[in-house]
């Protein structure tokens, strides 16, 4: 009961005076939507210290050809886990984690609109993510012994049916996403509801946030691609324990019948994480430059088409598999077709920078990363989806470059922005420029040493996935490069880490505008009440601090 | 369903109690699901946790959802009212110094385009005829070439004698021509007015060689039988004859005017900020 | 400062119940669609019998169970909602009770498809896409019930009463939304397939 006695701040030592156990107590029971975001964003970076350290072992094995350290069958195992992780227990918990907290805060709300079936997705996340790292230990069963899974993130019949993946290994990738999958749909059910039914006074749908549109539209694609990963999970599942032949060639089941389920949820399941990173860019971008965003309307709808292109270009992943003339012509014009919003996106970005008093903080630095960065992973995309191309290309380091193109230099790049532009807000403290701009330099090099070169592995004919390789192919020497890219980024995270630390020991208060913002979370303490706002807010633009700031010139009188 | 009971703000806030029923309920459905691999005991213990959690779960919200009143903060914990700032607005202003130098002010109308296409196809064909004229005695061989090279793309078989007529294969070149005339008159209609200088300059020189340069390095590479066939003086020459013309023909259409002659704020309503001593 | 502006959502029906109902419609019909995608995919692409048309028979004693449950149901939220406690009552009963038979029709057809035709899961494609299909909706009838029974034993007690009759229309969507998924399982499984 001692949730209830002592009011929690939500601050990040939990309640003021709380003995050890009574924090973990308010902090395992909280339905408040701020806590929840930090529980799933810090369960997600330590998922993603995780991942990191698989995908380090990875490009440890890979420096030298004919390497011995690790065994085939290991390598197997870390690009599964690796992949799975970052996906689904890194990628997803931080997007859901940040729309939970900053969601209510910026539409002027006290919580979410279902504050207990929040709490029940995150532990349905985090267990999801346990419940697959258990595999390591148990997935022989009574044997005693565990293997991961090793059928890769996306786990293709016929290999992952009950002939080629024996013991339970396959089985708790399924189970594991699956669970964590619930969480995630739940996620957005909450996200939805909110957004619609709990604005603050004004909030018209055409004065959200961008963040807050784009996580709807997130949202919504969540609806559309989870449940299709689960249902067709549930299928394997079947074929596994039941003996039915969904996936199983030999009683005429199709396995080509599973990468179309896949991809119908794994593209929009790309999406589903890049668009959070363009809503952080969206808000971080105009503060930093001073600027009001060019083309709010023409964001929301680049987003929206972004969404709906998103649905119908799924088999762009399958033009190896041989599904003919028609059929790959469709699907590669309609990818080259996703270039059109998404380059919109990137002439707002750039047009709402112009003009502008750009400010180089942390924030924004990660930020004009990421401009440059996603341009690559697009590029690098739009040739992809040309079939021809893509049958040299496909399966090769080339793919492997141009989704961490996306992911790392588009996705996480905005993640770190959002993580030096909102650290304030959530704990009241400053973080250290002069370390968050180590962070960003060395993160930047590394990154690009790492995957930059990656492009020319792939045209060299480098298979993904292979564990080793001969050193007369002319790859060695990218290979070492890749692999000597990995320290600055290790580098650049530990950088991350003692500014986290040092926030705590050193502490420089934030106030509660550190940026002169101008959206509706910074006009609230730092950290925000557990309530957000005493009296609910009204506005009467989309940036209701700026009208405030200069009652002469509001916005709404040129919106 | 939204009970609505307004306490005065200062008083505190009413926001729903903490519960571990979700987690229960969340716990044991894992659980439940895990048992798939593990153990029945797991199924047994997580059928019981998930029934659990989700009575917990119902009794939170049933007859009235929990909550418990969180004191409003002091004073002194609160954010300070939002304050003006003593910072100027700075409106962008088009053309000032260190902005974009051009702005395309106006553009040419696609009708004034699709004229140019038309104007510079004719030219282009007439000084083919003539050309078949002078040095073969037949106006048909460019036309034939032009069909030559076009159809085997379209899976249509080439024309068997160069020098004579064939009424089908002249009227499907002629289809072609004019289709791809239109297409480039309207290219250039958009393209043009944005480049400094003349459009002839551009459109009558600088494109048709740029396009014949790359057609014949790619030509060479990827079908060297065809670029073999193609007398590339003539071709480059009839495709400045295009240029030229349709570039004069659109240079001489009506210009648009753009939005981007109306002040830069009133059309997008961008403002900067700046302090009062930037200035 | 001028005028008040309006909260956003006022004057319209669509609260948060609601609208978290709807995304879970909507989230369930894509589940329910891969399965249908799934059943249509492998029609007739059995290497061995039985073949849907050689033992499916059209279920039309359940579908009218089923369909007019939806009746019921609307009949018994509206008595709630105006008090009229034990119409309300009478109503989530019938619904209950018709959706009970429903089950035990599927209950029946599935007895008489594995013990006497001898389809099972495993037996063919066919079986493998049946079962999991009509299983899965069979799954959520049962779910709509334990929540409908709860809501009518909570109605019979006296505790469940008008000022909770939103929440239970929105219990009584999904009752619909699990009707309409079963048209289309009706016309996938046994009006277009055989
Ligand atoms: C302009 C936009 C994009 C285009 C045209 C595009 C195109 C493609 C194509 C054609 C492939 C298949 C390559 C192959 O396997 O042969 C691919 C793979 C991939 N893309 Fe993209 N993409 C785009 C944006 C994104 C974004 C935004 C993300 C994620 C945030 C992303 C993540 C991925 C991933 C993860 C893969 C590899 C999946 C795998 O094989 O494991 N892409 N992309
Ligand atoms: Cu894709």
């Amino acid at each position: 009961m001692s949730a209830s006695s002592t009011p929690g701040n939500p601050s990040l030592t939990g309640g003021a005076g709380a003995t050890f156990a009574g924090s973990i107590h308010e902090w395992v029971t909280t339905v408040d939507h701020k806590r929840l975001g930090l529980l799933y964003i810090g369960s997600g970076l330590l998922f993603f210290l995780i991942g990191g350290v698989e995908a380090a072992l990875m490009r440890a094995q890979l420096a030298m050809p004919g390497n011995e350290l690790l065994e085939p069958q290991e390598f197997n195992r870390l690009f599964t886990m690796h992949g799975t992780t970052m996906v689904f227990l890194v990628g997803m918990p931080i997007i859901t984690g940040f729309g939970n907290y900053l969601i209510p805060l910026m539409i002027g709300a006290r919580d979410m609109a279902f504050p207990r079936l929040n709490a029940w997705g995150f532990w349905m996340f985090l267990f999801g993510g346990l419940v697959l790292y258990m595999s390591y230990f148990a997935s022989m069963g009574l044997y005693g012994a565990g293997t991961a899974p090793d059928v890769g993130w996306f786990a293709y019949a016929p290999l992952s049916g009950r002939a080629f993946s024996r013991g339970n290994a396959t089985d708790y990738w399924v189970l594991g996403i699956m669970i964590s999958g619930f969480g995630s749909i739940s996620g957005a059910v909450n996200m939805i509801a909110t957004t619609i039914t709990m604005r603050c006074r004004g909030m018209t749908m055409g004065r959200l946030p961008l963040f807050v549109w784009m996580m709807l539209v997130v949202s919504f694609l969540i609806l559309l691609a989870l449940p299709v990963l689960t249902a067709a999970q549930v299928m394997l599942l079947f074929d596994r324990f039941l003996g039915a032949h969904f996936f199983d060639t030999q009683a005429g089941g199709d396995a080509v019948l599973w990468q179309h389920f896949f991809w119908f949820f794994g593209h929009p399941e790309v999406y589903i994480l890049m668009i959070p990173g363009f809503a952080y860019a969206s808000e971080i971008i105009p503060v930093f430059s001073r600027k009001v965003i060019f083309g709010y309307s023409f964001m929301v709808a680049a987003t929206i088409a972004i969404g709906l292109v998103a649905v119908g270009v799924w088999a762009h992943h399958m033009f190896t598999v041989g599904m003919g003339r028609g059929l790959n012509i469709w699907f590669a014009v309609i990818t080259m077709v996703v270039g059109i919003p998404t380059g919109i996106k990137l002439f707002n970005w750039i047009a709402t920078m112009y003009g502008g008093k750009i400010q180089m903080k942390t924030p924004m630095l990660f930020c004009i990363g990421f401009l440059g960065q996603f341009l690559v992973a697009g590029l690098s995309g739009i040739l992809l989806s040309g079939a021809p191309l893509n049958w040299q290309l496909s399966d090769s380091y080339f793919v492997v470059a141009h989704f961490h193109f996306v992911l790392i230099g588009g996705l996480l790049f905005t993640i770190f922005a959002a993580l030096y532009y909102w650290f304030p807000k959530v704990t009241g403290l400053m973080l250290s420029e002069k370390l968050g701009r180590w962070h960003f330099w060395l993160f930047f090099v590394g990154f690009h040493v790492t995957f930059t070169t990656m492009h020319v592995q792939g045209i060299l004919g480098m298979p993904r996935r292979i564990y080793t390789y001969p050193g007369d192919r002319g790859w060695a020497i990218w290979n070492f490069i890749s692999s000597a890219g990995v320290v600055f980024q290790m580098a650049g995270v530990l950088c991350f880490l003692a500014a986290v630390v040092l926030a705590f020991k050193r502490p420089r208060r934030a106030g509660p505008d550190p940026w002169n913002a101008w959206t509706l979370e910074w006009s609230t303490s730092s950290p925000p009440p557990a309530y957000n706002f005493l009296t609910l807010p009204e506005v009467r633009s989309r940036r209701p601090l700026w009208d405030l700031k200069h009652p002469h010139d509001p916005d709404w009188e040129h919106e | 369903m939204e009970t609505k009971s307004e306490l005065a703000p200062e008083a505190g806030v009413e926001l729903p109690a903490s519960t571990s029923a979700p987690l229960y309920f969340a716990l044991g459905l894992s659980m439940l699901l895990a048992s798939l691999v593990t153990n029945v005991l797991f199924a047994w213990t997580g059928g019981a946790l998930a029934i659990w959690g989700a009575v917990a779960w119902w009794r939170e919200m049933f007859p009235h959802e929990q909550k418990v009143v969180e004191p409003a903060q002091s004073e002194a914990e609160r954010a300070p009212p939002v304050k003006p700032v003593p910072e100027r607005v700075r409106n962008l202003v088009a053309g000032q110094d260190g902005h974009r130098v051009r702005l395309p002010l106006e553009y040419h109308p696609y009708s004034g385009g699709l004229r140019g296409g038309l104007a510079g196809g004719a030219a282009m064909v007439v000084a083919a005829l003539l050309y078949g004229l002078v040095t073969d005695g037949s106006p048909w061989p460019l036309v034939n070439g032009f069909a030559a090279l076009v159809f085997p793309l379209f899976g249509a078989p080439p024309p068997p004698d160069s020098l004579s007529f064939h009424p089908g294969i002249a009227a499907a070149a002629g289809l072609l021509h004019v289709s791809f005339s239109l297409m480039l008159g309207l290219v250039y209609a958009s393209v043009l007015p944005m480049l400094p200088g003349h459009p002839r300059l551009w459109g009558g020189l600088v494109a048709p060689l740029a396009w014949s340069g790359a057609g014949f390095v790619c030509l060479e590479l990827v079908d060297p039988g065809s670029a073999g066939r193609i007398q590339w003086g003539v071709f480059v020459t009839l495709q400045i004859i295009f240029g030229m013309t349709a570039g004069e023909v659109i240079s001489r259409s009506r210009p648009v005017q753009t939005l981007q002659s109306y002040p830069l704020a009133a059309r997008a309503g961008l403002e900067a900020e700046m302090r009062e001593d930037d200035t | 400062m001028t005028a008040a502006q309006a909260l956003p959502m006022e004057g319209s029906s669509w609260n948060r119940g609601r609208v978290g109902m709807a995304c879970l419609i909507f989230g369930e019909s894509t589940f329910f669609s891969i399965f249908v995608v799934a059943y249509l995919f492998y029609l007739g692409k059995s290497l061995s019998g039985p073949q849907p048309q050689d033992v499916l028979e059209f279920p039309l004693v359940a579908t009218v169970c089923l369909l007019s449950s939806s009746l019921t149901v609307v009949w018994g939220v509206r008595a709630l909602a105006a008090g009229r406690r034990w119409q309300a009552g009478l109503g989530l009963a019938l619904t209950v009770g018709l959706g009970a038979s429903f089950i035990g029709a599927t209950a029946l057809e599935w007895s008489r498809l594995i013990f006497q035709q001898g389809l099972a899961i495993d037996t063919n494609l066919f079986g493998t896409t049946f079962y999991s299909l009509v299983g899965f909706h069979a799954a959520h009838v049962i779910l709509g019930l334990m929540m409908l029974s709860g809501i009518g034993v909570g109605v019979a007690a006296g505790k469940v009463t008008a000022q909770h009759a939103e929440r239970v229309e929105i219990v009584s969507w999904y009752w619909h939304f699990v009707d309409a998924v079963w048209l289309v399982v009706l016309t996938t499984v046994y009006v277009v397939g055989v």
